[in-house]
């Protein structure tokens, strides 16, 4: 499925939630924050946000800041 | 003595030092520096994750437990919009609910729009956000804020990074007296002796990164700086002298004087 990771088209293949997303690229466990289409999700509703093809997904992190 | 501390958003702060995370050599330095600086709360960027290279990059991983308060900013936002989505992504987060609304345009000076910043923190504050908005050092912009709800005011002292000092001790002063809500001086502060002369203007604390991070020896600096904020706060709280025109001998009446 075609999907639009942090401004990028992503061909992934064999997913069908957030949840299977993040796990995919390895950032399980990580102090990760994903927004679907805008939304911001909590972790908990990863697994319950399902995927449909050109979904926009965001994925941040905390960076050094002042 | 009695205890001094400071109060935000229902937290109480033994340390009014606030340290940013950004520019450090090394996560070793860092981690030592946050160390010396003795401070509680810690400044964080949100940024897109580089899905080129999903190695541990988050600053997170360098941190062990909670003993910190996490404070995220919205840098890089430059309408209201835009920091409202970032501090609701930071929320989401589960690991803090406060956020320093930050929000600029002119990438020459990286003032902040106080206008842009007065709305966002209204809303977030009604979205139960403990809001710390970085603003100009007006003192009506920091009234109003503090009116919109803010759990403390962070006027800056000079534009970021810029090292210069406090450019506007005058509306510093005034912006301490008129405060109902702490007062953190965030940005454009360069040496210890900054640091002392805003807190003996009076604020509750001050929020850097740059004079830190990027000082030859950041942790000697982090130090430094702690020192120069306890220094600062015991002669506000002890009250200086006036200053006069000409000399009084501090050695008692004349009459004495050998002749």
């Amino acid at each position: 499925m075609e999907l639009v990771i942090n401004g990028e088209n992503q061909l992934m293949e064999q997913v069908s939630s957030v949840h299977d997303v993040i796990e995919r690229l390895g950032l399980t466990g990580k102090p990760v924050v994903a927004e679907a289409d805008g939304h911001v999700l909590t972790a908990e509703q990863w697994a319950d946000t399902l995927l449909y093809p050109g979904m926009k997904l965001e994925l941040v992190h905390f960076v050094g800041g002042g | 003595m009695q205890t001094d501390v400071l109060v935000i958003g229902g937290r109480t702060l033994t340390s009014r030092f606030f340290l940013g995370t950004g520019l450090f050599p090394n996560p070793y330095v860092q981690k030592e520096a946050i160390k010396a600086s003795g401070a509680e709360v810690l400044t964080f960027a949100i940024r897109r994750i580089n899905l080129a290279s999903t190695e541990d990059d988050s600053i997170l991983q360098h941190f062990e437990d909670n003993q910190y308060v996490y404070l995220p900013n919205t840098s890089g936002a430059r309408t209201a919009d835009e920091a409202i989505r970032i501090a609701r992504l930071a929320r989401a987060s589960g690991l803090s609910d406060w956020i320093k609304v930050e929000i600029s345009v002119n990438e020459r000076t990286l003032l902040p729009d106080p206008i842009e910043t007065l709305k966002a923190t209204e809303i977030l504050v009604k979205e139960g956000f403990t809001v710390l908005p970085y603003t100009s050092d007006d003192p009506v912009i920091c009234k109003r804020l503090e009116e919109a709800g803010a759990a403390a005011v962070m006027p800056g002292a000079a534009p970021i990074g810029t090292g210069l000092g406090i450019l506007n001790p005058y509306h510093l002063g005034l912006i301490v007296e008129e405060a109902g809500v702490p007062i953190i001086v965030d940005a454009g502060l360069g040496s210890a002796s900054d640091i002392a002369q805003a807190m003996e203007l009076g604020v509750s604390g001050v929020l850097m990164n740059t004079p830190v991070a990027k000082a030859k020896d950041p942790v000697r600096m982090a130090k430094a700086m702690s020192l120069a904020i306890e220094a600062g706060r015991l002669s506000y709280l002890a009250g200086r002298i006036e200053k006069k025109k000409y000399a009084s001998a501090s050695s008692g009446l004349d009459v004495f004087k050998l002749k």
